[in-house]
């Protein structure tokens, strides 16, 4: 499964989770088989309207089955179901490793 | 002509004078059109209680899908407003966001997106008395109000146009002012009052339409004289605060038929525009 | 750090004389942004030093490459704004005013003329204030304010907070419920609504505290102009026990406010203001 994560910063497993999807600056995307990982700079952030359906698309090109990230916007909600992409809300503050673990345990609940 | 009364601030008594004119130039034997473009909150209706004859549907070009998708996503590169993704077969379209621009429709390869129309609110065409009243009433919920602005001032036709603007100097407030012969700015003596007008007469600049101002509730405040001179756009009247006027407001009477002394005000403003218009 | 948005969906609640005056009672250390630059006020109300304004920019407009046009006017005609126009010396035109990057343009180009450059909205800044850091914009007329503009002067704000040490970041927030809304919203710790007895403050009131309970943030009042009708305020009062807000402080009518306001005298000078402003602050540190 492939995963993405809004961050800060950062490009490994050690990213912190950032509070808002739409305007994150970056995405990291973690293959979890071999967790592999990918970072996506986020264009969208820099958009002055439709951050979040900005980045709901292009994630969604990136053919990811689940996004976490602190929180969604009504309208990124409303694409990223669309899309049928699995979203997962975390603290900002926990690391991609750490919430990706509480993923495949199934203890973090899909909105 | 077309006369667009408006304000860098809310709550400076737009429609208090606007409506005014109307009478007051109706009382002439003008023809006259009051178009009320606040269309969030519009509340001319309360004061010149129109008997409406005519209420349209008014309606914005949305894209929809009507054929093949492969979601190659050309739909979603073209737009500007990241009003439209691509899922698997099919798209969907975010309205809020969407600016009718039609640039997905020329992108799609396979020409299965189509514009059709959405509803934004009502259109309401009516008399008051011997006055044309036109307004514009947004649906509750809806987040784009210039679409319907625009088919607010452009249904108004007539020798005299009153055009009830928004506040503010953004979009909505230029939707309604552009294409005036002349602005009416109406600003009171206080810091914001001042701050917000000069940002009316830099709108009205940037549309070549020239503003005058009126000075509301003269008498309460500061003096701001030097401030408003500094605007650059000339000062054509005053009008005192008078608690008369307030209470008849707040009961939705108009105030130039139940204060003495108001019509006065407002015939002095009425000459005040005629003069500003021909000078200009 | 803990981040407090004042909104109001309604203009015209007192929302920013509020503000400012909750920034004048607070002795904590604190940085104040201004993100509702629709009418960019708080910055006429705590006076100081501005540091050199900077460009924000939002959008993009179309650019004519001349050297390519062959002033075929198939742009003029199909702008769906009518920005471009036909000059006197038969050219095509792109009025920026009018202009909003839809890019239109330049698909119908059939010689690729067209590019799109990042367009300037209007420009922000840092204000030293004796309360504090002011973060505050200022959008060209005709300019719509944005969610990039509000996530731009909220993340110098952050940035200011860390740098000062500060305990709290105040955030004028815009009016409505829209996009700029949304993330004014984001990541905040309060959400204060600043509302008024009314049947239209009543209704923006629902609205924004939905919106507050969508992104998980505790929501608190501010009843502004309290007894002014009796009735529409118990209304209030019941909308917002209904919704779990806290109402945190009840605010008169008071004749002295709009003069005080009209003199430039800030709020906090007003006979009995100081008292229930400075409650209504250790109150709002309760919450967060």
């Amino acid at each position: 499964m492939k995963v993405a994560f809004a961050i800060e910063a950062g490009d490994g497993l050690n990213a912190q989770v950032c509070p808002n999807f739409g305007r994150a600056p970056r995405f990291l995307i973690v293959d979890s088989k071999d967790n592999s990982t990918e970072v996506l700079e986020n264009k969208a952030a820099q958009e002055a309207h439709g951050a979040g359906t900005g980045a709901a698309a292009m994630i969604s090109k990136h053919g990811v089955q689940a996004i976490v990230a602190g929180r969604f916007g009504p309208k990124a909600f409303d694409a990223l179901s669309a899309a049928e992409i699995a979203m997962y809300e975390a603290p900002a503050d926990q690391t991609v490793k750490t919430v990706l673990v509480q993923i495949q345990a199934g203890t973090l609940k899909k909105l | 002509m077309r006369i667009a009364i408006a304000s860098g601030k809310g709550g400076t008594g737009k429609t208090l004078i606007a409506t005014s004119l109307a009478v007051h130039w109706a009382k002439q034997g003008k023809a006259v059109t009051y178009v009320d473009a606040d269309v969030e909150e519009p509340n001319g209706h309360l004061f010149l209680r129109p008997t409406f004859e005519k209420t349209t549907r008014h309606t914005v070009p949305v894209p929809r899908l009507a054929g093949f998708c492969d979601g190659c996503a050309k739909c979603q590169d073209a737009c500007a407003f990241n009003a439209i993704i691509a899922l698997k077969e099919r798209v969907q379209v975010f309205d809020e966001l969407c600016h009718s621009c039609g640039a997905c429709v020329n992108a799609c390869p396979h020409n299965s997106l189509k514009l059709q129309p959405r509803e934004l609110g009502d259109l309401r065409h009516g008399m008051a008395k011997n006055i044309n009243f036109i307004d514009g009433l947004l649906d509750v919920g809806e987040a784009r109000a210039t679409p319907l602005i625009e088919g607010v001032v452009e249904a108004a036709d007539g020798e005299l146009v009153i055009i009830d603007s928004p506040p503010g100097a953004s979009c909505p407030a230029v939707t309604a002012i552009r294409g005036a012969d002349i602005a009416v700015l109406i600003t009171e003596p206080t810091l914001f009052g001042v701050h917000d007008l000069d940002l009316a007469v830099q709108v009205c600049q940037k549309l070549n339409v020239p503003p005058i101002i009126v000075l509301n509730r003269a008498n309460l405040g500061g003096d701001m004289m030097d401030a408003i001179k500094a605007t650059g756009a000339p000062l054509v009247a005053q009008i005192d605060f008078d608690p008369q006027i307030s209470v008849a407001t707040a009961r939705g009477e108009l105030a130039i038929d139940v204060v003495p002394g108001f019509a006065d005000a407002i015939a002095n403003i009425a000459d005040a525009i005629v003069v500003s218009e021909v000078v200009s | 750090m803990k981040q407090i948005v004042m909104l109001s969906g309604k203009g015209g609640t007192g929302k920013t004389s509020i503000t400012a005056s909750l920034a004048r009672v607070a002795t904590e250390p604190k940085v104040i942004v201004d993100a509702d630059v629709d009418a960019a006020n708080m910055a006429i109300l705590l006076p100081g030093d501005d540091e050199q304004w900077r460009p924000f920019f939002a959008g993009t407009r179309a650019v004519i490459d001349y050297e390519a046009c062959i002033n075929c006017m198939t742009c003029v005609w199909e702008c769906p704004f009518k920005a471009i126009r036909e000059s006197k010396d038969f050219r095509p035109v792109v009025d920026e005013f009018d202009c909003e990057g839809c890019g239109v343009c330049g698909q119908v180009c059939p010689t690729n003329a067209f590019s799109f450059k990042p367009h300037q909205a209007g420009t922000w800044t840092v204000r030293d204030t004796k309360w504090g850091p002011l973060v505050h914009a200022a959008l060209n007329v005709g300019e719509d304010n944005s969610g990039k503009l509000v996530a731009q002067v909220r993340q110098e704000g952050r940035a200011q907070a860390a740098k000062t040490g500060a305990d709290y970041v105040l955030i004028d927030g815009p009016p409505g419920i829209g996009c700029p809304v949304h993330a004014a919203l984001g990541g905040t710790d309060l959400v204060i609504a600043v509302t008024e007895p009314g049947v239209s403050a009543q209704h923006d009131l629902n609205r924004l505290l939905d919106l507050a309970g969508w992104f998980k943030i505790p929501a608190a009042i501010i009843l502004n102009k309290a007894d002014l009708d009796p009735k529409a305020a118990q209304n209030l009062l019941k909308t917002a026990e209904d919704k779990g807000a806290k109402v945190v402080a009840k605010i008169p009518f008071m004749p002295e406010v709009p003069m005080a306001l009209s003199k430039g005298i800030p709020l906090i000078e007003v006979p009995g203001m100081q008292e229930i402003l400075g409650n209504c602050w250790q109150e709002i540190k309760e919450l967060v």
